[in-house]
């Protein structure tokens, strides 16, 4: 049926316009939904897409606004013009209730000591804004991607001269003296002072960090391509710098891809002489080369920050490849599920919201599985061809972060609703015998995300199982007890759902190959 | 109505001030936004805006950093006198205000005086399309020269085009007037996305005129914005009208008069930058009509010159 709803000699301003055209056609319910002024074209557009009813060509004017939308019922309409209300009130209540400086300028005015700024605008305007910023002597945090590398070495060039910090572009994790910015989780204040390259990497190892009683002091993000040859590590050397000097960091722990060499050697070479324990997480990288400096090298995200907490309190410092149920535990559970699968289920289906963890989860497999197919592959030749769209090959790992899964939709991390519907369609192929998915909570992520991916496991478990399989789902849960989703109720979700809930990223993936391991 | 100011004004279109300076005019508040207050007057429509937005025709700027919502409200009643415009419970000085000319005419010099229309080098509309294609898809109309992934507006509109080039560049008026007709008022937006196209569009057609490349385009400007201003909203229809009058933006202004000058590709991307950035996609969808009206009319394939033929789409 399509409904009308026509506000007379009303005018909202266009971003407004903008937001409640694109929320409607997402509720559900909704098949096609049209907002506008009701200019006769508008009205002829609302005829061609069949949007029209009578009432249009009778009642409205080129003043008036309208909403038009396609739906199952007259409670799906209902709903629709509550959220039509909603964002109309929420615009004006939230410009209402506090005040936005509409310029640097203005803010400035407002607060003439302002020393951070945090800037998601579109990629090409984003340089320009950092650079405003900088010459305020204003450090920034560049959320926004899609700036040049150009851009980007410029400005860092700039801020590196002015001892100011550019975090990013792309960067979407940082800690600055106990406020977290962006995607971040919520750390009690410590003596451990990170600086990284990679957002849910940074995540990751800040969590087990407060999860094993410790805090952190500063967590700086650099953004993914600071470590390449063209940038030359300027942030992660200004980064670990302020580390260094910084009285309240005990223990430095330093996250990122492998970096180009000759970066690599050169930020070591810096950390070696830190005076203060520093912990190295290339991610998949040599340790050698760590260890020659006399740094501490390692070989997790969980491995860091076990390092780093003992490093911190003292004690003695070893490779945490463990797990926390147990050695015994976790090989006679993995034995049971894979006892119980069909001949056909061979294959892992690693499905990710948080990238770092992704490539960490297929590094750590890789020399057991020989080749893993996926978005974001570890050799060109296991690039998955249309991720988004066509279907898993063998071990299949997804990055639903990257750019194929993002064009017109929100990162998964805040709205992993794509995820969840690829549990399910890979859960019916009877070659999958695990399905491995992280779960990333704190601030910026969804205000609940082990429920779609809850609801995925049940239904895909459901289908698998009256199809004459077992189908088994490893999960672990990025976060912390403080986060607003809290980690252990987010936790309970997934295993009440019949989900394998690990506490590590690295303990899921060492479980899932013993499980491989012990597959007939 | 002796509030005392709230506000100051920092700027005003030289139009508001000379018409102000004739006589007061009363009004009332059409709209009032988070930057943007549009007050229905006699002479037209008349706004206030934030310290955040660039001058606009028949506007003043003022220093507020707050919102405008908590001074205006649609329906109050407004006195607008040259030293200040004022409700019953709030007033911005215009005492202090700097005037500013937003005509598009009065601020270009003919570059090409002594060349022949064939041989002055035309505007390359590339950095403009490079800031339109950066903003990747979009719900506005910039598919049309981007060939990005289009919507049902631009769909809509794309065929209707080039009777409006044609009757352009033939100097017909009623019929380009015709064509704006069945063009203006469709897509998203308080000004609907071919209205912004249209104002882009109308812009530059005066800025050609202005340096020569066209000959006198006000009748042909006048008809299309008349036209098409009656089949939009008011307040979109009014900036229509300044636009066919040859009146735009200080964004759009100085953009103009980049591509008309020496400058270099990075300092017009620069300009264009600013001009994307306006509102959701109306600023996109102005530097449409800028590209549509160079490609079509300076160096493009119905213009009879040449330059920038392989860029034309229709």
């Amino acid at each position: 049926m399509v409904k009308l709803e026509i506000r007379k000699n009303a005018y909202f301003d266009s971003v407004t316009l903008m937001l409640i055209s694109k929320d409607l056609k997402k509720l559900d319910g909704v098949k096609e939904a049209l907002v506008g002024m009701g200019t006769d074209l508008n009205v002829e557009i609302a005829h061609n897409i069949g949007l029209a009813t009578p009432e249009f060509d009778a009642n409205i004017t080129a003043n008036d606004f309208f909403v038009a939308v396609e739906c199952d019922s007259d409670e799906v309409f209902e709903a629709a013009q509550k959220k039509v209300e909603e964002l109309l009130n929420k615009k004006t209540e939230a410009k209402e209730a506090t005040y936005y400086p509409p310029t640097l300028e203005g803010a400035i005015k407002v607060d003439p000591d302002l020393n951070m700024a945090v800037i998601s605008v579109p990629g090409k305007f984003a340089a320009d804004v950092a650079q405003s910023c900088l010459d305020h002597d204003i450090n920034v945090m560049l959320f926004s991607d899609n700036v040049t590398i150009e851009e980007e070495k410029a400005l860092k060039e700039c801020a590196f001269k002015k001892e100011l910090l550019v975090m990013g572009p792309d960067c979407g994790t940082a800690i600055i003296n106990n406020v977290p910015l962006a995607f971040a989780n919520v750390v009690p204040k410590g003596k451990i002072g990170m600086v990284c390259a990679s957002g849910t990497g940074t995540q990751e190892v800040s969590s087990i960090i407060a999860q094993l009683g410790c805090g952190v002091s500063q967590v700086i993000g650099t953004g993914g391509r600071d470590l390449k040859k063209e940038i030359g590590g300027l942030m992660m050397k200004l980064g670990l710098d302020a580390l260094i000097n910084d009285p309240n960091t005990e223990v430095i722990t330093l996250v990122s891809k492998p970096p180009a060499k000759e970066i690599a050697s050169e930020i070591l070479d810096i950390a070696k002489n830190a005076g203060k324990p520093v912990v190295v997480c290339f991610i998949g990288g040599d340790r050698t080369e760590i260890e020659a400096k006399g740094l501490v090298a390692a070989v997790s995200l969980e491995d860091a920050a076990h390092k780093a907490v003992a490093l911190l309190k003292g004690e003695p410092v070893q490779d945490f490849v463990e797990f926390t149920m147990g050695e015994e535990k976790a090989e006679a559970l993995a034995k049971e599920i894979a006892g119980k699968m069909a001949p056909t289920q061979k294959y892992v289906r690693g499905f990710y919201t948080g990238g770092t963890l992704c490539d960490e989860a297929m590094k750590l497999m890789i020399g057991n599985l020989g080749h893993i197919y996926s978005n974001i592959p570890l050799h060109a030749e296991d690039k998955l061809a249309d991720a988004r769209n066509g279907k898993s090959r063998e071990h299949t790992f997804l990055d639903f972060g990257d750019d194929e899964f993002t064009v017109g939709r929100p990162h998964p991390m805040i709205d992993p609703s794509l995820r969840a519907e690829r549990v399910i369609v890979d859960g019916k192929d009877p070659e999958t015998a695990v399905i491995m998915c992280d779960c990333v909570i704190g601030y910026g992520s969804h205000p609940n995300p082990a429920e779609d991916l809850s609801e995925a496991i049940r239904t895909a478990k459901a289908e698998a199982e009256a199809a004459g399989r077992h189908l088994c789902c490893v999960c672990a849960v990025c976060g912390t007890e403080g986060d607003p989703q809290c980690l252990s109720k987010t936790q309970k979700q997934l295993t009440e759902a019949g989900a394998v809930v690990l506490p590590s990223n690295a303990q899921a993936t060492r479980f899932v190959e013993r499980i491989l391991a012990n597959l007939k | 109505m002796t509030v005392r100011p709230a506000m100051d004004a920092k700027a005003i279109c030289t139009l508001l001030r000379e018409r102000l300076h004739d006589a007061p005019l009363c009004g009332t508040v059409l709209s009032a936004f988070e930057h943007a207050v549009n007050i229905e007057t006699p002479a037209g429509l008349v706004s206030i805006l934030t310290e955040a937005r660039c001058l606009q025709p028949f506007a003043v700027r003022t220093d507020a950093q707050g919102s405008l919502r908590a001074h205006f409200a649609p329906g109050e009643r407004v006195l607008l006198r040259a030293e200040a415009i004022r409700t019953e419970r709030t007033a911005v000085s215009l005492e202090a205000a700097a005037a500013v000319d937003l005509s598009v005419v009065h601020g270009m010099q003919p570059v090409i005086a002594g060349l022949s229309r064939e041989h002055h080098s035309a505007p390359d509309p590339a950095p403009l399309l490079s800031v339109l294609a950066s903003g990747g898809e979009s719900d506005g109309l910039s598919a049309l020269v981007t060939r990005l992934k289009s919507n049902v507006y631009a769909d809509f509109l794309g065929p209707r085009l080039p009777r409006l080039f044609a009757a352009v560049q033939a100097g017909e008026a009623a019929e380009a007037g015709e064509a704006a007709a069945a063009i203006a008022g469709c897509g998203i937006g308080l000004t609907p996305s071919s209205d912004d196209l249209l104002t882009g569009y109308m812009a530059m057609l005066h800025a050609m005129s202005a340096v020569g490349v066209l000959g006198n385009i006000a009748p042909v400007a006048r008809e299309i914005a008349g036209r098409a201003a009656k089949k939009t909203n008011r307040i979109s229809g009014a900036f229509l009208l300044q636009s066919g009058e040859g009146y735009v933006s200080e964004d759009v202004l100085r953009l103009l008069r980049l591509l008309y000058s020496d400058s270099d590709a990075y300092t017009i991307k620069q300009a264009a930058m600013r001009v994307a950035a306006f509102g959701s996609t109306s600023g996109s969808d102005m530097l449409t009509g800028i590209v549509l009206a160079i490609i079509h009319h300076d160096g493009g394939k119905n213009s009879g010159q040449t330059g920038n033929q392989e860029k034309c789409l229709f």
